[in-house]
């Protein structure tokens, strides 16, 4: 066994014993090792003070967050998850759009953009088209994935039950 | 009388959402920290840690007592967590494993000569904090969160091998690395300038 290998392996030892996870016969000889080599006292120390340094940090990370309305928040969360499953896909773009209104409209935007040239052709905006395509499939089962506003302009995801993803971009 | 997590989640099995109130504010914080750790962003770690609880809600009825109920809670957390990382994968670097190795070994003593021999919790000094927690944002996500579960929460090796699904051995040397590659990145940031704890002015 190299001198390298030998001190990873020592010090791999001591990171176990500084959490107390060696046994007793274990524990024994790092006592030892420690009262004879200097160095490995050293990197003893190091371990400790990394240890409470680290505590430290992630305990104040933790402190410095506002955690007022928290519980509310999560308790209006499962209030509303409770409610009766009339709009699914609303009610969970609801959700997630109150706190990432712009992210999904850059992405519905995008998306319609790829759909209208690739899919659908262009020309589908503002036609009668719409109404033909939204009805591909099982009426019952259209369902809405995410609509938002932003602007002048209004993006809608459907997904129907033929398993068609449309969006529908909309001026106000 | 304080009730115990699995009394409280039983009763959160039988409907009772004052139960389920007492162990979000019970384990915010905690859900929270190790959010943080994984994606480093204060915002989106708030917001996993409320999807988290959302689903632990969701699921309350699967929780059969198997693990402990923060077991339970943070492997919903962390997967919520690895999900985000994935979707925004690319965005940014990490240290890898072998890069990790790249990093100058600090010498025997260097942190403990940088924050003194008898460190005292709570008077970490801002700077070193900051540079703390710079750190710890280098690390691969496997050595943050194993430091976070051994640090913050206390988890033994035994509970973290449950917890990661890891076993015992690889415990032990996914933590020596995690401390090793820690040491090595503080000694770049920290230089040779005299940082550290303040001792004995805060009680």
């Amino acid at each position: 066994m190299s001198e390298t290998t030998r001190n990873l392996e020592l010090e791999q030892r001591l990171s176990a014993f500084v959490d107390g996870e060696l046994d007793p016969e274990e524990a024994e000889e790092i006592r030892r090792i420690l009262g004879e080599d200097p160095a490995a006292r050293a990197r003893l120390d190091d371990l400790q003070a990394l240890s409470v340094a680290l505590q430290t940090t992630l305990e104040e990370i933790g402190e410095e967050a506002d955690f007022e309305g928290f519980a509310d928040e999560v308790m209006r969360r499962v209030e509303r998850a409770k409610a009766p499953a009339a709009a699914p896909g609303r009610r969970r773009f609801f959700e997630w759009g109150v706190r990432r209104r712009a992210p999904i409209f850059a992405a519905a935007a995008a998306l319609a953009a790829v759909a209208t040239v690739v899919a659908v052709g262009p020309g589908i905006l503002g036609d009668s088209n719409r109404e033909r395509l939204l009805l591909e499939g099982d009426p019952a089962d259209t369902r809405i994935l995410a609509m938002t506003t932003q602007g002048d302009h209004g993006a809608t995801l459907f997904k129907t039950s033929a398993g068609t993803t449309i969006i529908y971009l909309t001026g106000k | 009388m304080e009730l115990d997590d699995l009394t409280l989640v039983r009763k959160c099995q039988a409907g009772d959402d004052q139960a389920f109130r007492t162990l979000v504010l019970r384990y915010q914080r905690k859900v929270f920290s190790v959010a943080f750790a994984l994606v480093k962003d204060r915002e989106e770690a708030m917001d996993i840690a409320q999807d988290a609880f959302l689903r632990v809600h969701q699921r309350i009825g699967d929780f059969k007592g198997e693990s402990s109920f923060y077991t339970w809670l943070y492997r919903i957390t962390r997967n919520l967590a690895i999900d985000r990382l994935r979707s925004r994968r690319g965005e940014e670097e990490e240290l890898d494993e072998r890069a990790g190795w790249e990093l100058q070994r600090a010498e025997p003593g260097f942190l403990s000569n940088r924050l003194g021999t008898t460190p005292q919790r709570g008077v970490l000094r801002k700077e070193l904090a900051a540079q703390m927690a710079r750190a710890l944002a280098q690390l691969p996500e496997k050595h943050r969160e194993i430091l976070v579960l051994r640090e913050v929460e206390g988890m033994s090796y035994e509970e973290l091998a449950q917890t990661l699904d890891i076993p015992k051995g690889t415990v032990m040397s996914r933590l020596f690395h995690a401390r090793a590659k820690m040491q090595a990145i503080l000694r770049e940031y920290l230089g040779d300038e005299p940082l550290g704890l303040v001792a004995g002015d805060e009680g």
